[in-house]
């Protein structure tokens, strides 16, 4: 350890006390809402409830659970997210396979059109919207998963792990007289196997975080998906009848609110659930996510 | 091996066509259904946003629509929802560009200057975890946070000695609100790359200055930002270029029919114009002005930072 002077010693302990500060303020919401959903109706009303719940009760999540559409958007939710996985991580890994090719005419005109495409955006809601109308996808789940089934992004990040795999290996493969596809799947999927595993992951969060493009093509109640169903359970009541000034209904309101807050906070913690089980093996692969980035065009 | 891959190469062009298309045939197969569904879903409906210039009629389609010019832009520029909206989607775009771009470099120098591994560690992991979270989620957090009866609203509004108010239904703390909700979703996972280009800078600069006796702060000043200086510029452009797009979840999470004067912003309206009020043609009018300034502002910055001696975005 180099030695430091005393302005460095002192730089590192209000940036270290700085650090913690931003820690706790990144939890801080989330320890909230779990206290909030382990409270009793009673403890959330008269505000007390801060880090540690009060009151303990599983009221809140026995009705979430319980609850019929909730269970059900959650069951939509999982089965969405598990095809929509397979099919983006498919189809853009064996699309980007054949682009690792150097040798490949027709190469750069795909790789400029895909790079046009990404600076240009899909335009806008309307033309996207006829369109699946018109191929009467609408309320269905292909229209989540076919627009995206080639993630561009994800291309350019297969591509070039694809190229950076010893030619040789593929070589042996020819000799022995694999095909293409054989070589592909026997060969280059193995070796690929911690950026599949990455892109899968995140992939999965992403398809797991659908809201906008379920709320316009997706309206069926009963295909519903956890998010659009949580963005209704939040906006309900958020504009409390207290504002009609009536003593009463106030009181009444209150008391349904506060049951809300619990009932909210469980659903908003279901909903998180998923996400914060594979987060640990996310972490593995901060340093793909920064290939991602750093992989410009 | 780099030698017997350039004669493969050379190999490969002196072989007639016909083996080539023999030998590469799989490989465009392969790339047949990604190209298929590329033209159809990210081509097709470019060419759909010339219901921009139709009067749509849903009946009759998009072929047999009417062509009226430049009729619903016109009516878009001499709305007055469309200055209301353009003003509360740049400003947001400004303080995000402002608190979460700026902060997140802020935030890894701070991140970089941790010594004990393992805390930087911790520091990384905690605050990059919100990135992954749902706006819907975020948007939970934040309403169930500011509502009146939250601990926090408790808290201050005892401190202050007011009556807890519902934070979400005063339209004087909508941008602050949610420019504090981008930051703590954002400002960790936005450090992922300045801290990349950091680590890539060599610690006998460093060295060499401690030596000459700078301090910390002119140590960030003169190794730490120029060692950062490309990816912030490109990183700048891709904002700059963003900034009409306000996203549409963080807004339609977070606004009510309380806000709407300062909640409103192009994708929200967007949404309201198009699949709510199915005005197809006046939407697809918004989107298209959307994009055509998007890009415009990609190619003029990108060309200012190729003046001043950047590499370009484009």
């Amino acid at each position: 350890m180099k030695r430091m002077t005393k302005s460095e010693q002192a730089f590192n302990i209000v940036n270290n006390i700085f650090m913690a500060f931003i820690v706790i303020i990144m939890l801080y919401p989330i320890v909230n809402q779990i206290a909030i959903s382990l409270s009793s109706d009673s403890a959330i009303l008269s505000g007390k409830v801060n880090l540690i719940p009060k009151g303990i009760t599983l009221i809140s999540y026995k009705n979430v659970i319980m609850d019929k559409s909730f269970a059900n958007a959650f069951k939509n939710t999982v089965l969405y997210t598990i095809v929509c996985t397979f099919i983006q991580i498919a189809f853009t890994m064996t699309f980007a396979y054949p682009l690792s090719k150097k040798n490949l005419k027709g190469r750069r005109l795909i790789m400029t059109l895909l790079v046009f495409s990404m600076m240009f955006g899909t335009g806008g809601l309307i033309p996207n919207y006829l369109l699946i109308k018109n191929m009467h996808m609408v309320d269905t789940y292909w229209a989540l998963i076919l627009p995206g089934a080639i993630n561009i992004w994800n291309v350019i990040v297969f591509k070039s792990f694809f190229q950076q795999i010893p030619e040789s290996l593929e070589e042996a493969g020819k000799i022995d007289g694999a095909g293409v596809w054989t070589i592909f799947i026997k060969i280059v999927l193995p070796l690929s196997k911690p950026v599949i595993a990455a892109l899968t992951l995140f992939t999965a969060i992403a398809a797991w975080s659908t809201f906008f493009q379920a709320l316009i093509y997706v309206p069926s109640p009963d295909k519903k998906l956890l998010q659009v169903y949580l963005n209704d359970i939040l906006q309900a009541n958020i504009i409390p009848s207290a504002q009609q000034g009536d003593v009463l209904s106030n009181a009444m309101d209150n008391a349904e609110r506060a049951n809300g807050d619990a009932l909210k906070a469980a659903c908003l913690l279901c909903t998180m659930l998923p996400v914060m089980a594979i987060y640990p093996f996310v972490q593995k692969y901060f340093m793909a996510g920064l290939m991602i980035g750093s992989v410009k065009g | 091996m780099k030698k017997t891959r350039e004669e493969k190469l050379k190999t490969e062009k002196k072989k007639t066509s016909a083996l080539y298309w023999k030998n590469m045939r799989p490989y465009y197969l392969m790339l047949l259904p990604g190209l298929i569904l590329i033209i159809i879903f990210r081509f097709c409906p470019l060419y759909g946003m010339l219901v921009a210039f139709k009067d749509y009629d849903m009946f009759r389609g998009f072929s047999e629509s009417p062509w009226v010019g430049l009729k619903w832009f016109r009516i878009l520029f001499e709305s007055r929802d469309f200055y209301n909206i353009l003003r509360n989607t740049l400003v947001i775009s400004f303080l995000d560009l402002i608190f979460t771009f700026f902060g997140s470099i802020v935030f890894a120098i701070l991140i970089n200057e941790i010594q004990g591994r393992r805390y930087k560690k911790l520091v990384q992991t905690v605050s990059y975890l919100p990135h992954f979270l749902s706006w819907v989620v975020v948007g939970g957090l934040v309403i169930q946070l500011l509502s009146s009866d939250s601990f926090l609203v408790r808290s201050v509004a005892d401190m202050l000695n007011i009556a807890p108010k519902n934070i979400l239904l005063e339209q004087q703390y909508f941008f602050p609100v949610i420019v504090v909700a981008e930051m703590w979703k954002s400002i960790g996972w936005g450090t992922i790359l300045f801290l990349a280009a950091m680590s890539g800078i060599s610690p006998e600069l460093y060295e060499a200055a401690r030596v000459d006796g700078a301090g910390k702060f002119k140590q960030i000043w003169y190794i730490t930002l120029p060692g950062i200086k490309f990816i912030m510029v490109i990183q700048l452009l891709m904002r700059i270029g963003g900034i009409m797009n306000v996203g549409f979840e963080k807004v339609f999470v977070l606004q009510n029919s309380m806000i709407l004067d300062v909640a409103e912003v192009f994708s929200t309206y967007n949404y309201k114009v198009g699949i709510g009020q199915w005005n197809m043609s006046f939407s697809s009018a918004l989107s298209f002005f959307e994009s055509l300034t998007n890009f415009i502002l990609v190619f003029v910055f990108d060309r200012i930072a190729k003046l001043l001696g950047e590499e370009g975005l484009l």
